[in-house]
């Protein structure tokens, strides 16, 4: 972890407002691009970085400064995050709260379009399971450190990055973004 | 290798994060195999896909907005719990100090009021002496335990202020389900800096609380009430009730 991060965390406890501009300023695109695919919705996603930044700040004191920074503030995104997710499932059917993404007809998409293919893909998993992926795979945590944040073993956070990785295969091969394929286990 | 194995050693390097086509076995059994070819192919398209997804970037002015509601938010009322158990411990403190004065001992005067400490002063009132004489007059041992009161009380209040400085962010918990804050009570200074109005305002609570013990103590000490006299107030204005029932 680099020692700017530990400086800024040391003038954000003593007062230095400062400081804490910087430190959002700092991680502030790993923590809005965790919120934004987990809840894909833009403006959630500003709330609910906003808020999270708000309590790492306020439990500071609390951060264990022999270890890395940047775990224990996506933990803490995260848990906003399954919180409205939690809350989102709740609310009574037909609120619009996902932004619409394109509606791509059973076509072959060809690699070209692997990016959106990609993130539809990830709208279909379950959320522990996206949020583990992305953990993984965009924010390149390790596993000790996706099961810290996601709070779960680490042998579940393995689980989950696998049977993602498996799903959104399984969806790009079923859209033709891959080749089609039959495959039996022998 | 068979096919079953092929996606376990997939997984394997991935979560190494190395390429599996450098990988000999992988690609060996990937030559061989179409349908496991195209599981690597649809692995590496996951890949390539994520990094080539869009990136929406937050507000600029996240920081200044963050810090504002830091600003706007109460200090963490999570040291509230600090009430019952700082009188709890002055209860402790000021019965160890006054546990080996002789009872029933009659007082020749009160202390005056101490200006540092915001605290009652107790008058120790006493019955007839024992059997065995105290080796001091009995005014200077009323004055010595009156003094040392004064001081556990003054020494009490500034561990607890101690406290709160070491305790600057309270914040309990992050599991965070917890319900919203409570509303803001006192007005912030818009001159003095937000972290620096959290931590006055958290000292608050703590000096009204010790307030609040010490007369708690005193209406409990069982000689307190000077005879054809009324109890000592505390010389401070607002004291803060002993036990919070809100919730952290």
């Amino acid at each position: 972890m680099p020692d700017n991060v530990r400086e800024l965390v040391s003038r954000c406890l003593q007062g230095d407002g400062s400081a804490v501009v910087e430190l959002v300023d700092h991680f502030r695109g790993q923590v809005f691009g965790l919120c934004y695919r987990m809840l894909r919705h833009q403006q959630d996603a500003e709330d609910v970085t906003q808020e999270a930044f708000v309590r790492a700040l306020r439990s500071l004191g609390r951060w264990d400064s022999s270890r890395e920074f940047s775990p224990w503030l996506l933990a803490i995104a995260g848990n906003r995050c399954r919180t409205l997710l939690a809350m989102r499932s709740r609310r009574p059917p037909g609120s619009p709260l996902v932004e619409d993404l394109p509606d791509r007809s059973p076509e072959p998409a060809g690699f070209a379009n692997l990016a959106e293919e990609v993130e539809l893909a990830l709208t279909a998993l379950r959320d522990e399971h996206r949020a583990a992926f992305l953990l993984f795979h965009e924010q390149e945590l390790s596993y000790v450190e996706i099961a810290a944040a996601m709070n779960c073993p680490v042998g579940t956070a393995k689980t989950w990055v696998h049977r993602a990785r498996r799903e959104l295969a399984d969806q790009l091969i079923r859209r033709g973004a891959v080749e089609e394929h039959a495959h039996a286990l022998q | 290798m068979r096919c079953n194995e092929f996606e376990t050693r997939l997984n394997h390097l991935l979560d190494r994060r190395r390429d599996p086509r450098h990988d000999r076995i992988v690609a060996n059994h990937a030559d061989d195999c179409g349908d496991c070819r195209r599981l690597m192919d649809a692995y590496l398209g996951i890949c390539e896909g994520l990094s080539g997804l869009a990136s929406p970037v937050p507000a600029d002015d996240l920081g200044e907005r963050v810090l504002c509601e830091l600003a706007r938010q109460p200090a963490p009322s999570s040291r509230r719990w600090l009430a019952p158990w700082a009188a709890i411990a002055a209860a402790l403190l000021v019965f160890v100090a006054t546990r080996d004065r002789q009872p029933h001992q009659p007082v020749a005067a009160p202390a005056p009021a101490l200006a540092a400490a915001p605290v009652p002063v107790p008058v120790i009132v006493a019955a007839p002496a024992p059997a065995q004489t105290p080796s001091a007059p009995v005014g200077v041992l009323a004055r010595q335990a009156t003094e040392k009161y004064a001081d556990l009380a003054r020494d009490t209040q500034s561990a607890l202020a101690g406290m709160s400085m070491l305790l600057p962010h309270m914040d309990i918990d992050m599991d965070l389900n917890m319900d919203e804050p409570a509303a803001q009570s006192d007005p912030v200074n818009d001159d003095a800096s937000p972290l620096t109005t959290q931590v006055a305002a958290g000292l608050k609570p703590l000096a009204d609380s010790t307030t609040g013990a010490m007369s708690f103590l005193w209406n409990m000490l069982p000689h307190s009430q000077p005879a054809g006299g009324t109890l000592p107030q505390p010389t401070s204005g607002n004291v803060a009730p002993l036990v919070r029932t809100d919730t952290i």
